[in-house]
């Protein structure tokens, strides 16, 4: 027995490759960056500093690439989406059958964060056993969990943008450039930008849990807001 | 069901990327005479076959570093002439160490896919044609 937000979800978001647009692309996009990079180095210092720093790289390259492409996809699948249900009065006809409105954000948040966290830990443990980069299990858990906040991160400001923005075309283009400038910029890793977008790749340093803070703190505050402006909206049933 | 074809369908396109490593290219080291030549190269595949373009043989020294400790363990440690096929136990950063009596090319060429990786691939071919034919009979049959 399927509930009526699950239904609704499912009617209005994940009706065709949606799934597999939001698995499968960011993967096969950072596992084929990865897969071009260089095999051969050169010795710089002592062995192991340099295969340390080459299996660091290997990651970095790969969730680089593969979040870049998460956000592309969700560009489109979340902001776009998210205004043109509102305009078009697909959201209204599920509003009408009483579909909790903090439920249908909730549970299409829970969605996607879904699909995304298992594409991208999938890519992770490919590039872990078929390049040979290996990671000790307790590195391994914290990029795990700094990812899935990263993640977490990400929907959510998509699902965001498309409730403070009322265009989807602009909508699209002002998540897209939050997620895709950043990566143009030569941001250190001290700065706090790079440490709200980019936290995962700070799964390495001993200070982890700055990041994970400022990080698991802004997606309270977003999740909250999108919740009250959702609420207060007007929409044509 | 129709999640379980989901998941099912999406595991084996995941799976797909474990080939990749078939279409790895070739890599070049270029060896000068009577010096020592040390690269670092990452293999991901189970054989290497080694060859030169000199006459004269090749002393060559093959060791897997341990991503972890940064231990070398030694692989292939000699002498070869023309070509010589090396089987590798797992996927990794190797060090090899060149020394010849000639300029020389050598050329590294990776060859086959771990079985490893293959079985969990065939695992998911026989999850996605199991999954594929329960569709086909539930949805078309009389």
């Amino acid at each position: 027995m399927k509930s009526k937000t699950s239904i609704s979800v499912n009617q209005i978001f994940f009706k065709s490759i949606t799934h597999y647009a939001i698995t499968v692309i960011p993967l096969l996009a950072g596992v084929i960056a990865v897969f071009i990079n260089p095999t051969i180095f050169d010795i710089s210092g002592n062995i192991g500093s340099t295969v340390d720093d080459q299996n660091r790289l290997l990651i970095e390259d790969f969730l680089s690439i593969s979040k870049l492409v998460l956000a592309l996809m969700m560009s489109f699948f979340i902001s776009y989406r998210w205004v043109s249900m509102e305009k078009d009065g697909s959201y209204g006809f599920w509003l009408a059958l009483r579909v909790k409105r903090e439920k249908f954000v909730l549970r299409t948040f829970f969605m996607f964060f879904v699909d995304a966290f298992f594409g991208i830990i999938a890519g992770v443990v490919i590039v872990l056993i078929s390049f040979g980069g290996i990671l000790s299990m307790t590195k391994f858990l914290i990029l795990m969990v700094l990812l899935g906040i990263n993640i977490a991160l990400i929907t959510i400001v998509a699902i965001f943008i498309g409730e403070i923005i009322q265009d989807p075309e602009i909508s699209t283009i002002v998540f897209l450039g939050i997620f895709s400038l950043n990566y143009f910029f030569d941001n250190s890793q001290s700065s706090i930008f790079h440490k709200i977008t980019k936290t995962d790749l700070h799964y390495a340093d001993s200070n982890f849990i700055v990041p994970m803070i400022l990080s698991i703190a802004l997606i309270v505050v977003i999740s909250l807001i999108t919740l009250v402006v959702h609420n207060r909206k007007g929409i044509e049933i | 069901m129709k999640v379980v074809s989901t998941i099912v369908k999406i595991i084996f396109i995941i799976n797909l990327c474990l080939l990749i490593p078939l279409a790895q290219p070739s890599v070049d080291i270029i060896a000068f005479q009577q010096t020592e030549t040390t690269k670092l190269i990452r293999i991901t595949q189970p054989d290497i076959k080694v060859s030169s373009d000199s006459l004269e043989g090749v002393l060559l020294n093959i060791s897997y570093v341990d991503p972890v400790d940064h231990s070398l363990t030694e692989k292939f440690s000699g002498f070869f002439t023309k070509s010589q096929t090396i089987k590798i136990s797992k996927p990794g950063i190797y060090e090899f160490e060149i020394l010849t009596t000639t300029l020389s090319t050598i050329t590294i060429n990776g060859k086959g896919i771990f079985v490893s990786h293959l079985a969990l691939f065939i695992v998911s071919l026989l999850a996605i044609m199991i999954v594929l034919t329960r569709d086909y009979i539930v949805n078309y049959s009389v």
